[in-house]
C-alpha cells in the first residue's frame, strides 16, 4: 500500500510535445559579436557597469545534431539568458524550420498547483511529535492564488491552515512546463542524419568599450596611441573558445520586444488562510507573508582597465625607478569592415566568461605628432550673454591621418593621457573622451580644466535693439521681437600664468542677424570664424570686436 | 465523540465522490480556431460536444482564456436557448470558504499534541471576523485559542465560488442529446507581429529577405490543436498606430499592389498551416515570406531642418531602398513588425548591421529602412554668410492718421519699406573615408516655416529638386577617400 516509490518516478517524467525531443548538445564553434550601449557618452564612459550592461550582441552557434527521421522537436540549451528569441534564426536543419517556440511556463511550486488542479494527489501530515508520516488522496481544489483548498475524503480542507505539518506530493509534472525557459524549433527529418545546425540570435547584457592609453615620451609632441577593447558579458553563460568580434559604429535598435519569458517565474504561492485571530492576539492578525528578499549588497564591479593600468605603472615607477620598456602586444584585434561599420575581430579562439569582463588590444599607433591648445570648454554665444568665462580648458589635437601617424577609424572610447618624466609614467589626465572618427578627421581630447589660463568676455558698451518691421506668421507687417542678443562692443581677454606661451584658438560664435566688426585681430575662416593666437609666458592676449545689429 | 487513528487506509474509504474525478483531465476545449489580431486582441471559436438535456440546465465552459471579454461571447448551437451567461470570478479561497460557512456546520478534528491522537466535534461557525468563532455543543471557543493544530473540514464549497474564473450558460433544451455548441469570444493576451530577416549583399546590391510572424500568447490558457490565423490589421482602437513613433525612413511611396493572400475586409490573412498548439506563455514564430536576390540599394541621407551650423562632423545615416513590389522587388505585401538587417563579414558570417520597425506596407511601396550611422561618411555645415537684402518692390508696411488738432484735416502719413530678405550663404561639406564613392541624399528642410515665410533659391552648386514647399533634396555623389561641397544661397524672408 505504500505510495512512495510511485512518487520518485515524477522526476522522470517530461514534458511530452508532439513528434520526438532531441536536446541540442554541446555547441560546436561560437561566434560573439558585440555590439556598444551607444547612448553611453563622455559623461558616462569609462567603466563598465556588469549588472546594467545595455549592449548586445550576436551570437552564432554551429552544432553537430544527430536527428532520427520523423517529426523532430529540437531544443537548444545553453543559450544565453539574454536572448531575445524573436531573432533566432536557425539554419542547417534539412527539413527546414517547420516552427520556432520560445516556451517560458517554468517549473516552480506555484506552476506544480495550477497545473495539477482538479487532479488527484496525495496530502503527506507528519506528526511534529512522533515523526509519523500519513499520506493521504486528496483532489486539488483551489489555488495557488488565495491559498489552497483539497479535498479528502472526510471533506474540503485549506493546506497549512490547521497547525499541522503539511504538504502535497504530485504523481507528476504538468504537461509543458521546463526548468529554464526553452527555444526549440519543429523540424521534420527524412532520414536519420548528422546535420551542421546553426543558430545565430541576439542576446542582451553584452557590451563593449575602447579605452584609449595615450603616453607621451619625454617633453616631445609626439604621442603613443593605444586602446583595449573591454568586452563584458553579464550574462550566466561562458562561451568557451569563441571567435569573439566587437562593432563600432551607430546601429539603429528598436526597443526590446517583450520576451514570455520577462515575467515568467512560475507564478507565486500564497498559502493563505482565514482570518487566525485568537484571544491574545486580537484584532491584529495578519497574514504572514514572506519577508520581502533583501536586494543584493552591490559587490565591486571588475577592475577596469584604464583605472588599474594607470596605478598599476605608478606602483611599478615607485617601487623601482628603472626604465622598464612596456610590454608589448602579443595579441590585437583586427579592423575590417561592415557594410558602414567597423568590426574587430579578435585572430585567436577566447573565452567569453559569464558575469565577467575581459581586455584585448584593439589598435596601436605609435608616434603621433600632436598639439595642444586652450579654449572654454563650453562654446555659447559671445552675444548672448552666457560666454563661459573662467579656467580654460586645454585640448589635445591629432589628425587622423597616415601622414600624421594614424589614418585607422577610432572607435569612440574614454582617453588617459600619460607623460614620461624622466623614467616615471605620470597621469596628466583621465578624463578625455574620443568619438567615433573616421579617417581623415581631426580628434580633439579634452585634457580638463586648466588653472593657469582663463578667458574673460566684457561689454564694454552697450547698444540697444532697435526693432525692424517684419511680417508675421500670417503675412502681416508688425514690429519684430527683440532678440536675446546683446550689442555693443567687446573685450575678450585671455590671461596665461604659465611659464611658457600657450596657443589658444576660440571659435567666435554669434546670433543670426548682427555682424561683427571693427575686429582687433583678422579671425581665421573656419566654420565659425576663430581667433587663434599664441598668449606670451606669464602674458595676455586681448581681442576686441563690436556685436552690430545687421 | 469518536476517535479516529489516522491511518495509511484512511484514504482508501470506499463510496467517495472522489472516485469520479478524471485521472488526467484533458482540456475541455473542443475544435478551436484562433484569429490573432496585432494589436494584442485575438477571436477564439471553441466547437465542443456538449449532452444536453431536456429543459433548462447549467453549463459550464472550463479551460476558456483566462482573459476572456465575457460581453464578447456568443453562444451558437441548435436545438437549444440561452437562458443566461455569467461569467463568474469569486476565486474559490480559504478565507471565502470559511466566510460562507459562517452559520454552518463544520467539523473540527483536534490532534493531540502528546499522542497523536485526533478528537472530532461538529462546530458551527458563528462569526469569521479577525478570528473564527464556533460554536461546539453549547460551548463557545475562538479557533485554534490555545495555539494547537485544529483542522477544519467542510462538507461542501459554496456553488459559485471557483478555482478559475468560469463561463457558465445556463440553457434551454428542446431536445436532449449530444450536439456541437459553438462559443466565441474575444480575448486580450494575444497578439503577433513580423520579423524580418533581411541579408544584404554589399557586392550585389540585393537582399534576401526572410519574413517570420511572431504569436505571443499570455492569456493564461493553452489552447490545443487550434486552427490559427493572424490577421495584418487592428479592427479597434490602436493608439500606437495612430501615434506611434514613425522610423527615419519608412515606406516612401505607398503601393498600389494586391499580394496573393487571403484577405479579410481590407486586411491580409496569414494562416498557420496545419493545426498547432499555442500553448500559454509560449512565443511561437512561422516562416510566411522567402524573397532572395532582391534588388535594394544602400545611399546615405541627411536631414537637416532650418540652416544649422554644424562645426563637429556628424554621421549621415545609412539607408537600404527596396520595394515590395511583385516587379524587382519581394512581391508580397509586409505585416508591421521588425527588419533586422544582416551583412556577411570577409569570412562569410553573418553579422547584424541595424534593425528598424516598419508599418502594415502594402506590395508595390517603396520603402527606405535606415539601420544606422555611418562611420564613414559624415558632413559640416557652415554659414559663409548672412546679411540683410532688401529686394522687391516698396510695400506700404504702417499708416499712420496725425490729427493736429483745431481745424486742420488729419494728416495721413504711409510707411513705406522694401521687403527685407535675409541672404543665407551655406556651404555643405560631405566626406567619405570608404574606399567606394557613397551616394548621398542630402534634405534641407524648413523653407518655408515660421520664421522664413518665403524662401527664395537664388544660386545652387548643384541641381537639388524641391520635394515641397519647405523641402529640398540634393543628390550628391562623394568619390572615395574624397568630399563634395555644396554650396547654396538662400534668400528668405
Amino acid at each position: 500500500m505504500r505510495l512512495i516509490p510511485a512518487l520518485l518516478a515524477f522526476a522522470l517524467a517530461l514534458p511530452a510535445n508532439a513528434g520526438q525531443n532531441v536536446v541540442s548538445g554541446e555547441a560546436g564553434q561560437i561566434s560573439v559579436t558585440v555590439y556598444r550601449d551607444t547612448n553611453r557618452s563622455a559623461g558616462d564612459e569609462g567603466e563598465l557597469d556588469l549588472e546594467d550592461l545595455r549592449g548586445y550582441a550576436v551570437i552564432t552557434e554551429t552544432r553537430q545534431i544527430a536527428l532520427p527521421a520523423g517529426d523532430v522537436t529540437l531544443r537548444f540549451e545553453g543559450v544565453a539568458n539574454g536572448i531575445i528569441p524573436a531573432t533566432a534564426i536557425v539554419s542547417g536543419l534539412p527539413g527546414g524550420v517547420i516552427q520556432k517556440n520560445r516556451d517560458a511556463r517554468l517549473l516552480s511550486p506555484a506552476a506544480l498547483v495550477d497545473g495539477s488542479l482538479g487532479r488527484r494527489l496525495h496530502l503527506k501530515r507528519t506528526d511534529r511529535k512522533t515523526g509519523k508520516v500519513t499520506h493521504q488522496d486528496a483532489q486539488l481544489v483551489a489555488g495557488p492564488e488565495g491559498g489552497i483548498i483539497v479535498r479528502t475524503a472526510q471533506g474540503y480542507e485549506a493546506l497549512g491552515c490547521a497547525g499541522l505539518s503539511e504538504g502535497l506530493i504530485y504523481d507528476g509534472v504538468p504537461k509543458g512546463l521546463t526548468a529554464r525557459p526553452t527555444l526549440s524549433v519543429d523540424t521534420h527529418v527524412g532520414q536519420p542524419v548528422i546535420a551542421t545546425v546553426q543558430l545565430t540570435y541576439l542576446a542582451e547584457n553584452f557590451d563593449w568599450a575602447a579605452n584609449y592609453v595615450l603616453r607621451v615620451h619625454d617633453d616631445t609632441d609626439k604621442v603613443d596611441v593605444f586602446a583595449w577593447m573591454t568586452v563584458a558579458n553579464g550574462n550566466g553563460e561562458s562561451f568557451a573558445d569563441a571567435q569573439l568580434q566587437a562593432v563600432a559604429g551607430k546601429v539603429d535598435r528598436e526597443a526590446t520586444p517583450e520576451d514570455v519569458a520577462d515575467n515568467a517565474t512560475g507564478g507565486a504561492v500564497s498559502l493563505e488562510c482565514w482570518p487566525m485571530d485568537i484571544t491574545s492576539t486580537h484584532p491584529r492578525w495578519e497574514l504572514k507573508r514572506p519577508a520581502p528578499p533583501q536586494p543584493a549588497t552591490p559587490t565591486e564591479s571588475y577592475g577596469y582597465s584604464g583605472d588599474s593600468e594607470i596605478i598599476v605603472t605608478a606602483q611599478r615607477r615607485s617601487e623601482s625607478v628603472q626604465d622598464v620598456p612596456l610590454a608589448i602586444i602579443a595579441l590585437a584585434a583586427e579592423q575590417v569592415n561592415l557594410g558602414d561599420l567597423k568590426l574587430y575581430r579578435i585572430p585567436e579562439p577566447v573565452t567569453v566568461a559569464a558575469n565577467a569582463q575581459k581586455q584585448i588590444a584593439l589598435l596601436q599607433k605609435d608616434a603621433a605628432p600632436f598639439t595642444v591648445f586652450y579654449r572654454p570648454e563650453e562654446l555659447n554665444y559671445v552675444d548672448s550673454g552666457y560666454f563661459d568665462d573662467g579656467p580654460a580648458h586645454r585640448y589635445l589635437r591629432l589628425e587622423n591621418k597616415k601622414e600624421m601617424g594614424l589614418g585607422i577609424p577610432l572607435p569612440m572610447g574614454n582617453v588617459a593621457l600619460f607623460a614620461k618624466r624622466g623614467n616615471q609614467w605620470m597621469l596628466i589626465s583621465e578624463e578625455g573622451w574620443l568619438d567615433d572618427t573616421p579617417v581623415g578627421e581631426k580628434v580633439e581630447i579634452d585634457l580638463g580644466e586648466s588653472a593657469q589660463v582663463e578667458f574673460e568676455l566684457e561689454r564694454v558698451k552697450d547698444v540697444d535693439w532697435k526693432p525692424r518691421m517684419v511680417r508675421n506668421e500670417d503675412g502681416e507687417w508688425e514690429n519684430e521681437d527683440e532678440p536675446d542678443i546683446e550689442l555693443g562692443d567687446y573685450v575678450l581677454a585671455v590671461t596665461n600664468a604659465n611659464p611658457y606661451p600657450v596657443d589658444i584658438e576660440l571659435p567666435i560664435q554669434y546670433h543670426r542677424g548682427v555682424r561683427l566688426t571693427r575686429v582687433s585681430t583678422k579671425l581665421v575662416s573656419e566654420i565659425w570664424p576663430t581667433w587663434k593666437t599664441a598668449v606670451p609666458a606669464n602674458g595676455k592676449a586681448e581681442l576686441r570686436f563690436t556685436v552690430k545689429q545687421d | 465523540m469518536k476517535l479516529v487513528a489516522l491511518t495509511f487506509f484512511s484514504a482508501i474509504v470506499p463510496g467517495i465522490a472522489l472516485a469520479q474525478t478524471p485521472p488526467e483531465p484533458a482540456s475541455a476545449q473542443g475544435d478551436v480556431a484562433i484569429t490573432v489580431y496585432n494589436n494584442n486582441l485575438a477571436m477564439v471559436q471553441d466547437v465542443r460536444q456538449i449532452n444536453l438535456p431536456l429543459g433548462r440546465s447549467r453549463q459550464e465552459f472550463p479551460d476558456v482564456s483566462a482573459q476572456i471579454r465575457p460581453a464578447t461571447v456568443t453562444i451558437g448551437g441548435e436545438g437549444f436557448g440561452i437562458v443566461e451567461q455569467n461569467f463568474d470570478f469569486d476565486l474559490l479561497s480559504p478565507d471565502k470558504l470559511m466566510s460562507k460557512a459562517v452559520g454552518q456546520v463544520v467539523t473540527i478534528v483536534r490532534t493531540n499534541p502528546a499522542t497523536g491522537a485526533e478528537t472530532r466535534e461538529q462546530a458551527k461557525v458563528l462569526a469569521a471576523n479577525g478570528g473564527i468563532v464556533l460554536q461546539i455543543g453549547s460551548r463557545i471557543e475562538v479557533l485554534r485559542d490555545d495555539g494547537l493544530p485544529v483542522r477544519v473540514v467542510f462538507d461542501r464549497v459554496p456553488q459559485n465560488l471557483r478555482a478559475r474564473p468560469t463561463l457558465s450558460v445556463t440553457l434551454q433544451g428542446q431536445r436532449a442529446g449530444p450536439r456541437p455548441v459553438s462559443l466565441s469570444y474575444l480575448t486580450p493576451g494575444m497578439g503577433w507581429t513580423a520579423d524580418y530577416v533581411a541579408l544584404f549583399d554589399e557586392k550585389r546590391d540585393t537582399i534576401d529577405v526572410q519574413g517570420w510572424v511572431t504569436l505571443t500568447n499570455t492569456t493564461g490558457t493553452t489552447f490545443t490543436n487550434a486552427q490559427t490565423w493572424l490577421v495584418a490589421g487592428s479592427p479597434s482602437r490602436d493608439s500606437y498606430q495612430r501615434y506611434g513613433y514613425r522610423a527615419p525612413g519608412s515606406v516612401v511611396l505607398a503601393g498600389t499592389e494586391t499580394a496573393l493572400r487571403e484577405r479579410l475586409g481590407d486586411f491580409y490573412v496569414y494562416p498557420i498551416d496545419g493545426r498547432t498548439t499555442v500553448a500559454n506563455d509560449q512565443q511561437k514564430q512561422v516562416s510566411f515570406l522567402d524573397a532572395a536576390n532582391v534588388p535594394a540599394t544602400r545611399h546615405y541621407q541627411y536631414f537637416m531642418n532650418g540652416f544649422q551650423v554644424i562645426d563637429y562632423p556628424v554621421s549621415m545615416a545609412t539607408i537600404l531602398k527596396f520595394t515590395t513590389s511583385a516587379q524587382g522587388g519581394l512581391g508580397d505585401a509586409l505585416p508591421a513588425g521588425t527588419m533586422r538587417f544582416y551583412i556577411r563579414d570577409v569570412r562569410g558570417q553573418p553579422q547584424f548591421i541595424g534593425e528598424n520597425s516598419i508599418n502594415h506596407t502594402p506590395m508595390g511601396s517603396q520603402l527606405e529602412i535606415r539601420t544606422g550611422a555611418a562611420f564613414d561618411v559624415r558632413m559640416t555645415a557652415k554659414i559663409e554668410k548672412q546679411e540683410k537684402v532688401e529686394e522687391g518692390e516698396w510695400e506700404d508696411v504702417a499708416k499712420y492718421r496725425i490729427n493736429s488738432g483745431g481745424s486742420a484735416p488729419p494728416q495721413t502719413t504711409i510707411v513705406q519699406q522694401k521687403p527685407l530678405f535675409w541672404r543665407t550663404d551655406m556651404r555643405y561639406t560631405f566626406t567619405n573615408a570608404r574606399p567606394e564613392k557613397a551616394t548621398i541624399e542630402f534634405i534641407q528642410a524648413g523653407l518655408s516655416r515660421h520664421p522664413w515665410l518665403d524662401t527664395r533659391l537664388k544660386e545652387e552648386s548643384e541641381k537639388g529638386q524641391q520635394i515641397d514647399a519647405d523641402r529640398r533634396v540634393w543628390k550628391i555623389t562623394v568619390p572615395p577617400n574624397g568630399k563634395t561641397e555644396l554650396t547654396v544661397t538662400y534668400y528668405t524672408r
